[in-house]
């Protein structure tokens, strides 16, 4: 049984992310034939498997050796090739960080690091697995881009933005994700969406939790508590505008992350706030500074407080001015 | 690309004569920097001469050019004898090395593809630099290239995994197009590398990853010239590991032993001493 069944939303979208970009790098490689693919044995559980049959001189399986894939794809970048590396999110960022780090980002090289069980998305996969960290040290690399989709069409046009970019981009997704999220908002990079309005309160949340997000406010507008909701696909660079704006014109922030509340989302806002000298309550949901427990993706969430009853008890309590 | 019968004695005398004024600017760039990594950019002095005044297919004047043979400079801090060697190669003018360290040059204690004409990749942390020359030599496979790819390595970055990893993935892709080199001049920050962590048997180690490996004395100009010329051509599915002995410190006597030159500041006295030496032809051998 695939990571994530028990996923108990309306429309469930289980692993369609993956499948999305795996068309995506289809059309990509169709395109530019200078887009090459590597996965450190991993490109049948991420769904590359598509571009390997298409382009196989051009896919490469270079085996569980995570530091030699992200020099390798160097190479590849150093010699006119883009590279799109495959893994999962945290092997992706910690195995390899100083090879994205000072292979792609001092030199700008273009590259995409595409990786999946992006927070606890993963469930029981355990901590070992879990990737928390993994925005916010992507964040701290100078030249890089930081990219969370909500959904599978908003990965596809990321994965599509990631190539137009000209340096290393970080893309992360979920197990699984609701198609919902994005209400038709085009995907700019660097730019945030409205996915909902409201004055009482902003929501900024990134990734899968935007559908918690955007399920929160709706509860809350029932009971008289309207929330902006604003999905933040790209971390880096930030649209601060977007957040000064929410600071000026809504009672509160609270911001939702499948991810440490460090140096993420959370603290990439936080750092906007306090630099402009908003004096905005601000609420960080995420992961509390903590290894996870065992437990399925959606009870974790629950555990922690940022599924979608969570963000709303967050929100309720952020504009009472009680807890 | 050459026959060991187009070698000619004139070709090594001058090699020899390009390796000394090599390692005269190496000791002036040294100075200039206040202090640096002499050792290790003096034994690979000999070995970076005949590949960018022979092997190598490059054209200084287009530093850029697509179908240039790649030169990773794994160890880094060589950059005060590899610098001067693009120089003299002229990929820029020495005196762009003047303002060497200070604020805004281009030139710091390691090396910087944005900034120094000729310089294929970033370097400085160690165990970088064979993973990239492997995903180079597969850009050659996947755009019908028919470049290659030479690294080179210290011998005490040997230590370091990320090389055994693209060592495995060279073999296993059949890389003949590639070629490393490690810089076996024995000694590493902090002494003998067999004392730290041993490296050897670096040879066997190779051999069993898939390489053919040479070893030979790297500060002998006709043994490197042999080694160079014997690469493999188009049909070989075997990447090369070369292993040059060197001494660490080579062309000064006082810089010759063990460990002490690895990194240091050198008095004027002293400057003086190395230069007479590089140029008398001193030290060992």
């Amino acid at each position: 049984m695939p990571y994530g069944t028990t996923y108990n939303v309306d429309t469930l979208e289980l692993l369609t992310s993956y499948e999305a970009y795996g068309r995506t790098l289809v059309e990509l490689g169709t395109a530019h034939p200078e887009v090459v693919v590597l996965t450190a044995d991993l490109s049948r559980s991420t769904r590359a498997t598509d571009f390997f049959t298409a382009f196989p001189e051009r896919a490469f399986n270079l085996g569980i050796a995570e530091q030699n894939m992200v020099g390798c794809a160097a190479g590849l970048a150093a010699s006119g090739l883009v590279p799109f590396v495959i893994n999962i999110a945290t092997f992706q960022t910690m195995r390899s960080f100083e090879q994205i780090r000072s292979d792609f980002g001092y030199p700008r090289l273009r590259g995409v690091f595409m990786s999946i069980w992006s927070g606890l998305s993963g469930g029981y996969v355990g901590a070992t697995h879990h990737a928390i960290e993994d925005m916010a040290l992507m964040r701290l690399i100078p030249n890089m881009a930081v990219l969370a989709p909500a959904n599978s069409e908003d990965t596809a046009a990321a994965t599509r933005a990631a190539y137009d970019y000209p340096g290393p981009v970080y893309i992360r997704i979920a197990n699984a994700m609701d198609p919902s999220g994005n209400e038709g908002n085009p995907f700019v990079l660097g730019s945030m969406a409205v996915t909902h309005t409201g004055s009482d309160a902003t929501v900024i949340a990134c990734g899968a939790q935007v559908t918690d997000a955007n399920r929160a406010a709706r509860r809350l507008a029932e009971d008289g508590i309207t929330v902006r909701v604003l999905y933040c696909h790209t971390l880096k660079p930030l649209d601060t505008a977007a957040v000064l704006a929410a600071a000026r014109e809504t009672g509160a922030i609270v911001t939702v992350e499948d991810h440490t509340t460090i140096g993420g989302l959370g603290g990439a806002v936080a750092e906007t706030l306090a630099e402009a000298g908003a004096g905005t309550r601000l609420v960080r949901l995420g992961v509390p500074d903590v290894y996870a427990p065992i437990g399925y993706a959606p009870e974790l969430y629950a555990h922690f407080g940022y599924d979608a009853d969570g963000i709303a008890r967050a929100v309720r309590q952020a504009t009472s001015g009680a807890g | 690309m050459t026959a060991p019968a187009q070698r000619s004695d004139d070709l090594v005398r001058a090699l020899e004569a390009r390796a000394r004024e090599i390692r005269e600017q190496t000791i002036r760039l040294g100075v200039k920097s206040g202090s640096t990594h002499f050792g290790g950019s003096l034994s690979m002095v000999d070995v970076l001469v005949v590949l960018y005044f022979y092997v190598l297919r490059i054209d200084p004047q287009r530093p850029q050019w697509e179908e240039r043979d790649r030169f990773i400079l794994s160890k880094g801090h060589g950059a005060t004898s590899y610098c001067p060697v693009l120089a003299t190669a002229g990929f820029f003018p020495a005196g762009m090395m003047d303002d060497i360290n200070h604020l805004g040059s281009a030139f710091g204690m390691h090396i910087d593809m944005r900034k120094i004409p000729g310089v294929d990749m970033s370097t400085g942390s160690l165990g970088h630099g064979l993973p990239v020359a492997v995903g180079m030599a597969l850009a050659d496979r996947v755009q019908k290239k028919d470049r290659r790819v030479f690294c080179m390595m210290g011998d005490a970055e040997q230590n370091e995994g990320s090389i055994w990893e693209a060592a495995q993935a060279a073999g296993h892709f059949k890389l003949g197009r590639l070629c490393a080199i490690v810089d076996r001049n024995r000694y590493s920050s902090e002494g003998d590398t067999e004392e730290i962590l041993a490296i050897e048997p670096l040879h066997e180690k190779y051999a069993a990853f898939g390489w053919e490996v040479r070893r030979l004395d790297g500060h002998s100009i006709p043994a490197l010239l042999d080694a160079f010329a014997a690469l493999p051509t188009h049909d070989r599915t075997k990447p090369t590991a070369i292993i040059a002995d060197t001494v660490k410190g080579k062309g000064v006597s006082f810089m010759e032993a063990g460990a002490t030159w690895h990194y240091g500041a050198l008095s004027e006295e002293d400057e003086a001493k190395a230069i007479a030496e590089i140029r008398g032809g001193a030290g060992s051998r």
